[in-house]
């Protein structure tokens, strides 16, 4: 199980950064949102937002706590693989946590792509949804992993099932024998 | 299992998105099979500059391998949806789901190690002004590049396959206790 511990390495270092860019983030949207002279361009699923309006502060706050959302779900995929590397692996915690980790993953995706859609379908004419698989960026693609990552818990559900129904067999076979 | 209904749906609906991609992309690849590269392109391999007689050969392997990448992360995809068509059935801990789960990892992992090697191997301008606006390449290369987490879901495929084996093996003896 070698590529168990390379996976826990990439998601070690990719929530490292992933932190840091969260706190930065923390800086920086209160800077944006209150300092107006300083006017940035920012982008959010690759529509860009006007920083000097009321819609465009509830974007930069929702696409801000949709980040930190995500930054939660990759920590409870690592926590996930600890679990899975101390050998529980249909253990009710991992069920738990690849059912949020799933409910995230879309929750992210519909708070970043679809109110920076219409902010921009309304103020810019400009918009862009992505609907496509191709991209790990886009918005039907997140969602199908977070339905993806659902399923995983209830078919780890069914396959805790099946190991205490097997437990319980041996537990009476044994006592029949 | 209303969640695997929508999930049925979506991965449907993706697979259908990435038919109509290769259809476009196959037009483009046909395109620069068959005319040649416009010599006033600026194309480098590992660095060095190619002369002008073998810019078209150039470009050319440059297209091909793109679209090789993008075909194998197709190809994952269609497993992919097939995995899903045998969780519709309520068939999950099967031989097939695991292999297929491994040959998906594996595509990914390949893919997002090709891409980033054709990145650092190819570099190619549309234009002889060396700028960000005509960086070809690089373009094609955030395309077909996954970002880390392409490198993640490789390896996350690859442990669930042998999590799935484990569960395939649970199930016999549950059924050879029986």
């Amino acid at each position: 199980m070698r590529k168990i511990f390379i996976l826990r390495a990439i998601l070690q270092f990719m929530l490292f950064f992933m932190t840091i860019g969260g706190i930065t983030l923390l800086v920086m949207v209160p800077s944006i949102l209150f300092i107006s002279d300083w006017n940035l361009p920012v982008k959010v699923a690759g529509n860009h937002i006007e920083t000097n309006s009321s819609g465009a502060t509830i974007i930069l706050i929702l696409g801000a706590l949709a980040y930190l959302f995500y930054v939660y779900a990759i920590y409870l995929l690592k926590k996930t693989i600890d679990l899975f590397i101390n050998k529980l692996l249909f253990d009710n915690e991992v069920i738990k946590k690849l059912n949020t980790i799933g409910k995230i993953f879309i929750l992210v995706a519909l708070m970043t792509n679809i109110p920076s859609f219409f902010y921009s379908l309304f103020f810019n004419q400009q918009y862009k949804l992505d609907l496509t698989a191709y991209y790990s960026d886009s918005m039907l693609f997140n969602i199908a992993i977070g339905f993806f990552f659902m399923i995983l818990s209830e078919v780890f559900k069914i396959a805790k099932n099946q190991k205490e129904e097997n437990t319980v067999l041996k537990e009476e076979n044994e006592l029949t024998i | 299992m209303k969640t695997i209904k929508i999930f049925g749906w979506l991965s449907h609906f993706l697979w259908a998105t990435l038919v109509l991609l290769s259809i476009f992309f196959s037009i483009l690849v046909y395109g620069t099979l068959t005319d040649a590269t416009d010599q006033s392109w600026l194309i480098q391999f590992m660095g060095k500059d190619v002369a002008n007689d073998q810019k078209t050969l150039y470009f050319r392997t440059f297209v091909c391998l793109s679209y090789a990448i993008y075909l194998l992360y197709f190809y994952a995809i269609i497993l992919f949806n097939l995995c899903v068509r045998m969780f519709e059935k309520k068939q999950f801990f099967d031989q097939k789901i695991i292999q297929r789960f491994k040959k998906i990892g594996l595509i990914f992992v390949a893919n997002y190690l090709m891409a980033y090697a054709l990145g650092k191997i190819f570099t190619i301008y549309s234009d002889n002004t060396v700028a960000k606006l005509t960086n070809f390449s690089e373009l094609v290369i955030t395309k077909i590049q996954t970002p880390l987490s392409g490198l993640m879901i490789g390896f996350f495929f690859l442990v669930l396959s042998k999590i799935f084996k484990e569960a395939k093996k649970q199930k016999e003896e549950n059924e050879l206790t029986i």
